[in-house]
């Protein structure tokens, strides 16, 4: 009892990589997932984009178009200088841009009355362009409508217009299939995949941390001469390496629970219960990793590269931070041998559940199985390599 | 000076986690982000869903809509949008919906009128873009039919109508590229990992500096009391990192530019300028942590990996963090100096002015100046006190 209180007295000297890689990570991470649409999925809410019309015209039907473009989508306004326009796009803060040039709706009134086509308008889309392209639709099929009217009906461009949007009607109903069991919201999924890299790093590090100062050699000297048996001795480390691994879990999944999974408790519990499994094992991973930069002796310096190089490795390849489904087919190869692509299966299935079934339960349970294995066998290589290193400093 | 420069370079040179950190890791990244990226771009416009069509009487009655949704097929329209299947009732497109069969399907009430029916879970997981493509796709059928509708009511009985009314195309919209390069998603990614080189790059710095400290054992204690001046001394400690620094980033940036293909979308020489600056920021922030007693080295790693998160390295939500940060609190997000790196490389490629680049490179350098007074000043401090 008495080292493991030493131990944990050590790890909280080192606040500072706690307060780093725990609180502000995790903090962040919840950010995140509050800032994700609260995600209520009982009823269809339509993709707003945010969209820019430059209308260098300012015809009664170049102000058609731009109102028919900004109607359900959030208006940015834009002055027209190309500064702006570089701005607005490079910093993708709007999804569509269009540009309607000097003189269009004369133009196009002559146009659609002898035939010819319209004078181009110009566009530009976001790399984000599956919702630059839902604006784009629109544009192009109410631009075309105008021509209609115009070639058939003309008119001014009033009449014009006013006959557009008297066609513009009846849109498609949509609603929602309810699923039988509730769905996790989705800021709760984002955050705790997030927390991969939270949870990695700052148990990591922290038990790398606490091990250095273990193994620095007078330190471990009067460890091994005292009268404490070399088990109780293991096992007091152990326990503080899992102290680690619990904290770091409890806080970032605890805080999930609290601040953005409150009503899942009661909706959803058995989906909440995978998600604090695939954390937990994915925690009880991390502390395997540490116990092996412990053991292998690297200094406190390598020993952050490594937890920030293996933790950002393994949060992009395992998904978490673009979502499985964005991974190449030959980085998914690689990815199942990181234990973080399992927990990130568990965390996505559990969330979209269709029916809680014992089948699928079972199955994601395989998968967080598959990250416990992963400390498992950790574990056996930092035991080893610890038998090595003090057998070869005892010869 | 030049003994310090000297020694700076050489102990850095030796010292193995150091360039684990600044010249490894980036690279290890660039190549992970490489694998990335070779699917991100049909991930960002991956607007498909499956779709499950209800065949009714009415459906079968509409040709229009047939025709409409064959154009958006995956199978048949250029630029398909769904994948389809049929089913003869209601009830077994609801029952493919609870086996995660597809993500919605429509029905053709009989009064004609149209209902998209979309699954809860499809909702969760893929947002509500792909349906609300749909939706519009085939609101633009609808639309069109009563375009139709409102010309023939109008037009006199027997009048003729244009050839252009079954086309509908008089209008084409051009897409342009507004800035310099065509916006791509990756670079950032690129561009922050280039950012967070810099940063980590600073302990280089920091070690550097705290070696010539009089409390830092023999050899500091040593070099406090030689007759070389001490702010020759530290001059070339922290020259020498620089060097070293301006060495791990351009490696990086080579890297980047040879191997992964990264269009910087400049010359050379602004590059080196960006990278010169950003080490040179790196090294100052450095040096100011080498004066706060009992700074370690990891420290400088957990700030690097928190001031990296601002900059949107990990991942589209941390770059959503960053964009509205900088949208609501952009002294916040312009203080980070990761953030300033970041934007010299960005608004290099985007930018066909060089005001913005210029603006960040002037920022990069007047927080160079604040951290390295803040820094000369702690050191006068600690060398009196020891004398």
């Amino acid at each position: 009892m008495g080292s493991y209180k030493t131990s944990m007295r050590i790890v909280l000297s080192h606040r500072v990589y706690i307060v780093i890689y725990l609180v502000l990570m995790t903090a962040v991470g919840l950010t995140i997932g509050m800032l994700t649409q609260p995600g209520s999925t009982a009823t269809f809410k339509p993709t707003v984009t945010r969209v820019a019309v430059v209308d260098h015209d300012g015809s009664t039907l170049s102000r058609a178009l731009a109102s028919r473009i900004y109607k359900g989508n959030e208006k940015v306004t834009l002055d027209g200088s190309k500064r702006a326009t570089q701005d607005a796009i490079a910093k993708d803060s709007v999804s569509y841009l269009l540009v309607i040039p000097e003189g269009w709706g004369d133009g196009f009134m002559a146009a659609a009355r002898s035939g010819k086509k319209a004078p181009t308008l110009n566009s530009s889309v976001s790399y984000s362009s599956g919702e630059g392209r839902l604006v784009e639709l629109t544009a192009s099929s109410y631009s075309n409508m105008l021509y209609q009217m115009a070639a058939t009906l003309g008119g001014s461009q009033e009449d014009v217009v006013s006959a557009s949007d008297s066609a513009w009607k009846g849109d498609v109903s949509v609603d929602v299939v309810k699923s039988k069991a509730t769905p996790l919201p989705a800021s709760l999924r984002v955050a705790a995949e997030f927390s991969s890299y939270s949870i990695f790093a700052s148990v990591t590090v922290v038990i790398a941390v606490l091990m250095q100062a273990l193994n620095r050699p007078e330190v471990a000297r009067r460890r091994m001469a005292s009268s404490q048996p070399a088990h109780v001795r293991s096992a007091s480390l152990l326990a503080a390496c899992l102290t680690i691994a619990l904290v770091a879990w409890i806080f970032n999944f605890g805080l999930q629970v609290l601040l953005l999974g409150r009503d899942a408790t009661t909706t959803a519990p058995l989906k909440l219960a995978m998600v604090g499994a695939a954390e937990l094992s994915y925690s009880l991973f991390s502390a395997a990793v540490g116990f092996l930069i412990g053991q292998i002796g690297l200094s406190e310096n390598a020993s952050n590269a490594v937890a920030n190089i293996f933790g950002m490795v393994f949060s992009f390849m395992g998904g978490a931070w673009t979502g499985l489904s964005l991974l190449p087919d030959s980085l998914l190869a690689v990815a199942h041998f990181m234990p973080s692509y399992w927990t990130t299966l568990a965390i996505e299935g559990a969330s979209n559940m269709e029916t809680v079934t014992s089948a699928a339960m079972g199955s994601l349970l395989g998968d967080v199985g598959i990250c416990a294995l992963f400390s498992v066998a950790i574990l056996l290589v930092g035991l080893v390599v610890g038998r090595d290193r003090s057998a070869g400093r005892s010869s | 000076m030049l003994a310090s420069f000297k020694t700076t370079v050489l102990s850095l040179l030796r010292n193995k986690s150091m360039l684990l950190w600044a010249l490894l890791f980036p690279i290890v990244l660039t190549c992970i982000f490489m694998g990335m990226f070779s699917g991100i771009e049909s991930a960002y416009s991956a607007v498909g869903s499956d779709l499950g069509i209800v065949r009714s009487a009415s459906y079968g009655s509409n040709e229009g809509l047939q025709q409409t949704l064959r154009s958006i097929s995956l199978s048949t329209g250029k630029n398909g949008i769904v994948k389809l299947s049929y089913f003869d009732s209601e009830a077994a497109a609801r029952k493919a919906i609870a086996d995660e069969k597809i993500d919605s399907y429509l029905t053709v009430s009989n009064a004609g009128s149209i209902s998209l029916h979309v699954g809860q879970r499809s909702l969760g997981a893929n947002g509500s873009l792909p349906t609300t493509i749909l939706a519009s796709a085939l609101n633009s059928h609808l639309h069109a039919t009563n375009a139709v509708a409102v010309i023939m009511a109008r037009v006199t009985p027997g009048g003729s109508v244009p050839a252009s009314l079954a086309s509908g195309d008089g209008v084409s919209i051009k897409r342009l590229v507004l800035t310099k390069n065509a916006p791509d998603p990756d670079v950032r990614y690129y561009f922050s990992l280039l950012a967070m080189t810099a940063g980590i790059g600073s302990a280089a710095a920091m070690l550097s500096i705290q070696r010539l400290q009089p409390t830092e054992g023999a050899v500091g204690a040593r070099q406090s009391v030689s007759s070389t001046p001490r702010w020759l001394m530290l001059v070339g400690a922290l020259l020498g990192s620089w060097l070293c620094q301006f060495a791990c980033m351009l490696a990086a940036l080579l890297f980047m530019a040879l191997v992964a293909r990264v269009n910087f979308g400049t010359g050379a020489a602004p590059l080196l300028l960006a990278i010169a600056a950003s080490s040179l920021t790196g090294c100052a922030a450095g040096a100011l942590l080498g004066t706060i007693p009992h700074m370690e080295d990891g420290m400088v790693s957990g700030i690097t990996c928190l001031l990296s998160l601002f900059t949107g390295l990990y991942g589209p939500a941390s770059q959503l963090i960053t964009d509205s940060l900088e949208a609501t609190a952009p002294t916040l997000i312009h203080a980070n100096p990761l953030w300033q790196m970041t934007n010299c490389f960005y608004s290099l490629l985007y930018y066909d002015l060089y005001g913005p680049f210029l603006s960040s490179i002037a920022a990069l350098l007047a927080m160079t100046g604040i951290f390295l007074a803040i820094a000369a000043f702690r050191m006068r401090r600690i060398s009196h006190g020891q004398l």
